[in-house]
């Protein structure tokens, strides 16, 4: 047997995208791969479109049975593959998306199911649900991460409580711990101004009726008008220095819940540094253990029930500790946040513990070993990894028993927490639409059942022993290897999965191969050739082009997303217009789903002006716009008009001179979107009549042009995906690589200007 | 007895202050006024700090008894004055400041209470409250919890049919912003995604600086009041009444909607959190997805339908597809266009985290109409089976809304969402197929707030009240 695998992050990556939307899906493969290594040889490929084929062939050709094992939700599933593909991925709503939206047909889930050999997802309550959807015979199997041998070494020869002990954890990452901090350092920054005497409300009455009108102005003035101005004022500076006018309305209860502070101007930030206390190599824990691990910017998550049950519920405990182990890429927003409800939560006599960073095998086990109760407060749970983990090793739990806990959590291994259906979103719904639902905690149980472990543990240790001991088991049952093994095998060997993996390739698919290669060698050129003009390397969009980390950026038009893509995720302001609604759209989703940390989009309909103030701007992209604008000068103007001074700008205009030789060029670029053909001349004209200087001039190749057309064309938002659809897309214009002079991949595609703007 | 009764709020400027929080304090004076004239002799205080000591003086003189009534948030409420003081407010949360900040010694409400003779709070729930907290101080107050006598207002609609909506569906003539769904023409590509801002129509001069601007210039607003409010004092005249009149009378055109089926009636500002319509707009096209016979009317007391307009827009679209309807609007009401609303309605629904009166849902009971709401703080006063269909709902930790520090002190109730689905579904059956129990509850209504609200019940309770209180003058003029 061949598993072929694939999660859309790769080892390299997932120290800086920890906690990003895929980022689960490497550690369940991680998981998976002890199992599959047991049953076959493993290959893993991160670049499916190319790889997963080939590899097929090889296996087939040698009679050996191949599978393909994507780790991705279906909507980024890659569907046509000759080898059988089977989707693993976990699902915690109690519906399927199976309609199409933003014109991607794999929004629509039953599209992607149809062209695949079958689903693997970790809970019987996710196939359930999608056998609602589903044919009856459709070939899908529960199998949860087979986590429990890995873990159950962990748990303790006795499960007994040892609470009166003292446990010390090696740690090399950031701590923030209640214990060692005064959370009132938060009340002094956050709210000088309510240090103010509080205008004495007095009624002699003597006063007279002048004196008395003036006094309640002042009061009135006070009360209505100046307290709390500093709070709005840092509010609003917080949000966005750069100007939207109008906003719509988000409610906080539909939003995924991506925290909107901002750690750069947070009046929080230098008490975040304050409390941060990252040399800290050891921590002391005592008394009775709760952790949950958690990535905070998934709402789904629901940290803020976990955080305020547990300190409500233990205002007067001294001996209960909570440890939150976050699982994210850059938590300052989230501790911002965390540290502001942790001084709302004063006076408390609990400990709360956050460790901010990545824990190696060793800290991690220790971290088990230290805890006596795992605690989760999900909204909706695909089979949720760390709470499997920690009852593996005989913890138990403190959790709901909803979605795909049910599987696994009732009130012989757990406190049960109760819970109820909302209304909800699919997370990857760009419409953010109510078609599913989520559960939401009922929080008078969550307390009960943090009183109710905390006295047992201290009260009843047999209790608790039984628990323990019954948690170990039931995930026995769950997801140990042996379990797991058998079912899988059975899976595999059921006639429709089986018949699948044992068929013959088809003849066609060696010839279909060679052409991949070919253009696998034609596009590299592409992205050697990017290499050499620094196009979105480490320092600048372009050589010569850098973007400062303090810059406000503005992509107008954001023809070329990439770029736009590039700025936000240095995580610079970046402000994104444009007239075209689905692409502008397209984009900002795109951003959203990438976590990029502060950017704006503004769609207006007027040709030549920008709403955005005079002289707010740092760097201005103009790539390939102006060819399509009614008016370029007016609109190069109106771009001045909006530059700082000496703000620099980017600027390309596609090469469609009658003479070129770039048949490609014209091929890319639809005519009916270019009103004007500039030559290098007419271009540079028109930039020094609009009062820029130009510091830079060039032809550049076709590479990026590539990439233009390619979202243009196609809704597959993912980096990895582009290089592969690229060919597709060649394919698909009639393009043949081979008659292309490999001369316009070099030049003559665009021209571009570097130009600034006057200092004075 | 003299009565002297304040709030901050007149009937001259209600119009424009719709949906302000001084707004509802307007509301419980006027309706406990004529409780207070039936035990003694009135007189409204405008002027707080030239007005009331020399009545109090007066009456010392006289040695006629005094009470001041003072509706406000006890934080509002005057200190250290020397006449005997009651403070009659609502509340709806599980717990009272007892702590002071901003160095106001009037934001501990005990504080406050020490110098008053009484206290008296909408809801028991809330006299329980307080009771709660002075006893755990060591000291008791005299509290009463009584609702604003709202039933007599509404015996004409108590002569009706509750159910006469439904054969001959109803005519309602709605001003102000409306949004309707039957006449939304759905474009889900509509929907934009988050840190989109859709800039069709802009002049570059027009940006302004920062989103928060509305809230800078609201305060700058509230100062030009202040500002109009002072002149008008010093000099005397009334200019400041006068510019609210003039608001007043900008009457917005009229629309005309026609009802049919089952209708569902809340009255809320959507920017209070408290109310909890996300909750409410969700469970209702849940329940009705598929019922074209199912209506729900918002009418938003926030006179600036600018505040809400886009994110209620947004909403109906995400819930897209459905056939139940939504209609939305903001006009205030004439009593007697309000009458109107409530005879089209079929039942009013509440989905609040937690109220300290709610006089919508107690005059829709008075007038024969069942309800559909949680049992919790103020309801727990006239919410029952009996005559709603009730909704659950547990505790969760919050912050008192007026504090500033955000302390999470005190408790309100979370909704049980599924729970009002299945109570809408269940409404709206008994509504169609079981007039029969949806008649038992009307009438049970009418009787539970007669019992609860009625003039002559409040006035023999607020009398009964009276009789403990110490508030005779005479011995303080003789020593």
């Amino acid at each position: 047997m061949r598993f072929i695998c694939y999660s859309a992050y790769a080892e390299k990556d997932i120290g800086s995208n920890l906690g990003v939307p895929e980022y689960s899906y490497y550690f369940v493969l991680q998981k998976f791969l002890p199992l599959l290594k047991q049953m076959g040889e493993v290959i893993l490929v991160d670049k499916p479109l190319q790889q997963v084929d080939e590899i097929y062939l090889q296996a087939r050709q040698q009679d050996i049975p191949c599978v393909f094992l994507s780790f991705t939700a279906p909507q980024n599933t890659v569907m046509g593959l000759q080898c059988p593909t089977i989707c693993v991925f976990a699902w915690e709503f109690d519906s399927i998306p199976t309609e199409v939206f933003e014109s991607d047909c794999r929004s629509n889930w039953l599209t992607v199911f149809n062209n695949i050999a079958g689903i693997i997802t970790h809970s019987s309550f996710t196939t359930a649900v999608l056998q609602q959807s589903l044919e009856e015979n459709y070939p899908m199997l529960s199998l949860p991460a087979p986590v429990w041998d890995s873990h159950n070494v962990l748990a303790a020869d006795s499960f007994s409580p040892a609470t009166q002990q003292e446990v010390t954890l090696q740690l090399d990452c950031a701590i923030i711990d209640t214990a060692a901090v005064d959370l009132q350092l938060v009340e002094d920054t956050l709210y000088p101004e309510v240090k103010l005497p509080y205008p004495p409300i007095d009624n002699e009455q003597n006063q007279s009726t002048f004196i008395g009108a003036l006094r309640r102005l002042g009061r009135g003035i006070y009360r209505d008008c100046l307290s709390g101005l500093g709070n709005d004022y840092l509010k609003a500076f917080n949000s966005n220095p750069a100007a939207p006018a109008t906003d719509l309305l988000y409610s906080e209860a539909v939003s995924t819940n991506i925290s909107s502070r901002n750690p750069k101007v947070d009046p929080l930030a230098p008490v975040l540094e304050h409390y941060t206390d990252s040399s800290a190599s050891e921590l002391h824990l005592k008394g009775v253990v709760y952790t949950s691990v958690l990535n905070p910017n998934d709402g789904r998550k629901n940290w803020h029930d976990l955080v305020c049950g547990f300190c409500i519920a233990f205002k007067d405990e001294p001996n209960a500790t909570l440890v939150i182990k976050l699982v994210q890429r850059d938590a300052a927003n989230m501790l911002l946040d965390l540290i502001h409800r942790l001084y709302q939560l004063t006076p408390m006599q609990c400990r709360v513990v956050i460790i901010d960073g990545f824990l190696n095998n060793t800290a991690y086990s220790q971290l088990i070993k230290a805890t006596h109760y795992v605690l989760n407060t999900a909204h909706g749970e695909g089979q949720c990894l760390p709470l499997m983990e920690f009852m593996s090793a005989g913890k138990p739990a403190i959790a709901p028993d909803h979605s795909a806990l049910g599987d696994y959590i009732d009130d012989k291994v757990a406190f049960v927490i109760e819970s109820h259906k909302e209304a909800a979103l699919f997370p990857h719904d760009p419409r953010a639409t109510y078609r599913t639902h989520r559960f939401r905690i009922n929080w008078q149980s969550l307390r009960k059942a943090l009183e109710n472990s905390f006295a047992t543990i201290t009260q009843q240790s047999e209790r608790y022993e039984q628990m323990a001991i019954s948690a170990q088991e039931r995930l026995r049952n769950h997801c140990s290897l042996a379990v797991s093994q058998e079912k899988l095998q059975t899976f595999l060997e059921s006639a429709s999965i089986s018949s699948a993996i044992n068929q013959p390739a088809p003849d066609s698919l060696a010839e279909s191969i060679n052409r991949h290669a070919e253009l696998r060698s034609w596009l590299h050129r592409c992205e050697e050739l990017a290499d050499k003009d620094g196009w979105l390397d480490a320092q600048s969009v372009f050589q010569n082009f850098p973007i400062d980390s303090g810059d406000i950026v503005a992509d107008l038009g954001c023809s070329i997303p990439e770029a736009s893509e590039y700025c936000a995720n240095l995580g610079v302001h970046t402000l994104l217009f444009g007239q075209d609604r689905e692409h502008l759209t397209r984009l900002v989703n795109s951003l959203h789903e990438k976590q990029a940390p502060r950017f704006r989009a503004y769609l207006s309909e007027a040709d030549n002006k920008l709403p955005q103030r005079s002289s707010t701007i740092d760097k201005v992209l103009i790539l390939n716009l102006l060819q399509q604008k009614s008016d370029p000068l007016e609109f190069l103007k109106e771009a001045t008009r909006i530059g700082k001074p000496g703000c620099r700008y980017l600027i390309t205009v596609p090469y469609l001179e009658e003479s070129t030789s770039s048949e490609l060029a014209h091929r890319i670029y639809p005519t009916t979107e270019n009103q004007h053909k500039f030559s290098a001349a007419d271009f540079q004209h028109l930039v020094s009549v609009a009062g820029l200087e130009i510091q830079h001039q060039a032809s550049i190749g076709l590479y990026w042009l590539l990439r233009a057309m390619l979202y243009k064309d196609h809704n597959n938002h993912s980096r990895n995906a582009s290089f592969e659809t690229i060919s597709r897309l060649l394919q698909d214009k009639g393009i043949d690589l081979k008659q292309e002079s490999l001369d316009s991949l070099e030049s003559q595609a665009a021209h571009l200007i570097i130009a600034r703007k006057a200092l004075s | 007895m003299i009565i002297a009764l304040y709030s901050e709020v007149d009937g001259s400027n209600i119009s424009s202050k719709l949906g302000k929080p001084q707004y509802s304090y307007y509301f419980l004076l006027k309706y406990f006024r004529p409780v207070f004239e039936e035990l003694g002799s009135v007189r409204l205080i405008k002027h707080l700090d030239t007005e009331l000591q020399p009545l109090y003086r007066d009456c010392q003189n006289r040695g006629e008894e005094f009470l001041f009534v003072c509706f406000t948030p006890p934080h509002l409420a005057p200190l250290n004055i020397e006449c005997p003081t009651v403070c009659l407010f609502a509340w709806e949360f599980s717990t009272i400041p007892t702590e002071s900040w901003d160095q106001n010694p009037a934001n501990s409400w005990t504080h406050v209470f020490a110098n008053h003779v009484a206290v008296i709070a909408t809801s028991t729930h809330t006299a329980n409250v307080v009771s709660e907290a002075t006893n755990k101080q060591g000291w008791s107050i005299p509290t009463l919890g009584i609702p604003s006598p709202v039933w007599d207002d509404f015996a004409a609609l108590r002569q009706t049919d509750p159910l006469s909506h439904l054969q001959a569906g109803s005519q309602l003539a709605i001003r102000g912003t409306v949004q309707d769904t039957n006449s939304i023409d759905f474009d889900l590509s509509n929907l934009l995604p988050r840190h989109f801002y859709n800039q069709q129509h802009f002049t570059a001069e027009n940006l302004v600086t920062t989103p928060h601007k509305s809230s800078l210039a609201k305060r700058l607003d509230k100062a030009k009041l202040h500002w109009r409010n002072f002149l008008a004092e010093v000099s005397g005249s009334d200019q400041a009444s006068t510019t609210s009149k003039t608001e007043v009378a900008e009457v917005q055109p009229e629309t005309s909607i026609d009802l049919n089926g089952i209708v569902y009636t809340t009255i809320l500002n959507p920017e209070d959190g408290r109310k909890c319509h996300l909750d409410l707009m969700t469970a209702f096209v849940s329940a009705f997805k598929d019922d074209a016979d199912a209506t729900l009317i918002m009418k938003m007391t926030q006179s600036d339908a600018d505040s809400y307009k886009a994110a209620i827009n947004h909403t109906l679209h995400q819930l897209y597809p459905y056939k139940c309807r939504i209609v939305v609007f903001n006009e205030y009401l004439s009593l007697e266009e309000y009458h109107e609303l409530i005879s089209a309605s079929t039942y009013y629904i509440n989905t609040s985290y937690c109220e300290g009166l709610c006089l919508p849902l107690m005059e829709f009971l008075s007038s024969g109409k069942p309800v559909i709401a949680p049992l919790h703080t103020a309801m727990e006063d006239y919410i029952s089976e009996s005559v709603a269909f009730v909704t659950e709902s547990t505790v969760e930790t919050n912050v008192w809304p007026h504090d500033p520090r955000g302390h999470y002190t005190t408790e309100r109730h979370r909704n049980n969402w599924e729970s009002i689905v299945e109570q809408l579904r269940k409404s709206f059956d008994v509504a169609k197929q079981d007039t029969g129990t949806y008649r038992r509850m009307s009438e049970a209504a009418k009787i539970t707030m007669e019992e609860f609200c009625s003039f002559q019940a409040v006035k023999t309770r607020m009398a009964d009240f009276f009789e403990q209180l110490d508030i005779s003058v005479n011995d303080e003029v003789n020593r």
